[in-house]
């Protein structure tokens, strides 16, 4: 199969990490190989301890492998210095957390503004687009309250909408609905799925949640370190089921 | 090599401009108001310890010789002066006030990152630079730090000050030699907010340079 370079925004080469806890040594990920094509919607699932989030870390640029690389748009993350890795997390790269991770003592606005500031935008064009990305988010009545004022799901709208800050490619959801209740968790499933076919961005999530499979393109399952398989959406079947009361 | 960076060209690089930057440590300053205070409060009475101790030294040596240079008073003291008993005392003391501001200071200012790792870590993921972390500690520890030294500098030598007016009345203040006292206190002052913005830079920048998700992980 001929090799497009425009085609794969992420690729990994036999990834493997290892940690080093209380004198043993625990791999991790070992040798994990996975190409991501630009626009795609994919899920990383696996159980606790598969090395999951070990190796959404890797391709976020959180952490580093001890072996193999991981390519962002052809371009070896080993390879970029300090500035240039923040440049590409800065305009590349939006990530949304479990726990939100928004900065306690600014505001929703300032919030989202805060990577457009990193990346030179003037001021005044920054909070145009900050309210309008807060709109679309449906937070346009809460544009000035700290996050300590917000609900959880509303704090994950922030996260949202200050990931899309910089125009990014790539958004990174870590377990973006862990911490959200079913309703919030689907509000929020949904808001990426629109982002995802609106403006094309490459949305990789680690997750546990399988309403967020069933959006998903592609997904790929990894077990003990290592890639079980890669289905698309179409091959599988998802029955998520509903309580009785549950609304 | 051609990055994506570089292909990008050198006008989109990432800035953190000194006015945004006082805007953003002001801020955090202002929001956290209480926790700021108690970290001010470390620093201040530290240096007002110090500046006490060193104040204190400077006007007993002045209060004895007010009594005139054949009075007991100040007999006693010369003679504790010879035995070396005044300076070893002394030296005793600003090394315990040193230590005590140090210890007091360090914690604070250590404490005070620690609290915030997941806020690095997530500034990182944001894009910024380490030198923007480092920049807006240190202008947070500096806005404190003077401001807490100044205070405390100020408090330790009121406090000595009138009390010695309130026990010796104004005899002393002529033989008080207050041109190298004020000298000293400087030094105190400046030590302190120094003291103050390494300890506080310091764990910052290894913050800074930590693997985002080593930075999550930190629970305080």
């Amino acid at each position: 199969m001929a090799y497009n370079a425009a085609e794969y925004i992420v690729r990994t080469k036999s990834l493997v990490k290892e940690f080093t806890l209380g004198g043993e040594t625990l791999r991790a990920l070992n040798g994990v190989q996975v190409d991501i094509r630009r626009g795609e919607y994919i899920s990383i699932m696996g159980p606790s301890g598969s090395g999951k989030s070990t190796f959404f870390n890797m391709i976020g640029g959180l952490d580093k492998p001890t072996e193999g690389s991981v390519f962002i748009d052809d371009v070896d993350m080993a390879q970029l210095d300090a500035s240039e890795l923040a440049w590409l997390r800065c305009r590349r790269i939006g990530y949304i957390f479990q726990s939100f991770n928004l900065i306690p003592v600014m505001t929703a606005l300032e919030n989202v503004t805060l990577p457009m500031i990193f990346a030179g935008t003037p001021t005044d064009d920054g909070i145009e687009k900050g309210i309008q990305l807060l709109t679309k988010v449906g937070l346009a009545h809460r544009l000035h309250h700290k996050p300590s004022e917000l609900s959880g799901g509303q704090q994950q709208r922030v996260a949202i909408a200050r990931s899309f800050a910089n125009d990014p490619a790539i958004i990174l959801a870590d377990e973006p609905t862990g911490n959200l209740d079913t309703t919030t968790g689907e509000e929020i499933i949904e808001l990426l799925r629109l982002l995802n076919k609106e403006k094309g961005v490459t949305v990789i999530s680690a997750t546990h949640d399988l309403k967020m499979l069933d959006v998903s393109d592609r997904i790929v399952w990894i077990r003990d370190g290592k890639v079980d398989r890669i289905e698309n959406r179409s091959d599988i079947t998802i029955d998520v089921g509903r309580m009785q009361g549950e609304d | 090599m051609t990055t994506a960076a570089n292909v990008a060209g050198i006008q989109r690089q990432i800035k953190l401009p000194l006015t945004k930057a006082f805007e953003i440590s002001f801020k955090s300053i202002k929001n956290r108001f209480w926790r700021t205070m108690i970290t001010a409060i470390g620093i201040l009475l530290g240096i007002a310890f110090l500046v006490s101790v060193i104040s204190s030294s400077y006007f007993a040596r002045a209060a004895a010789f007010s009594y005139g240079p054949l009075s007991p008073q100040w007999i006693a003291y010369k003679k504790q002066l010879d035995l070396g008993q005044i300076q070893t005392r002394e030296a005793w003391l600003v090394a315990l006030a040193l230590l005590v501001s140090t210890i007091g200071i360090l914690n604070s200012m250590l404490m005070s990152v620690a609290e915030r790792y997941r806020e690095i870590g997530t500034m990182k993921c944001l894009g910024a630079l380490d030198a923007f972390i480092i920049k807006l500690f240190i202008i947070e520890a500096l806005m404190t730090g003077i401001i807490a030294s100044v205070l405390g500098g100020l408090l330790g030598f009121i406090l000595i000050f009138l009390s010695y007016l309130g026990q010796q009345g104004t005899a002393w203040l002529h033989f008080a030699n207050f041109g190298d006292l004020f000298k000293w206190i400087g030094i105190s002052i400046i030590s302190g907010s120094f003291l103050a913005l390494i300890a506080s830079a310091w764990p910052a920048a290894l913050a800074a340079k930590m693997p985002p998700v080593d930075a999550f992980r930190v629970e305080v």
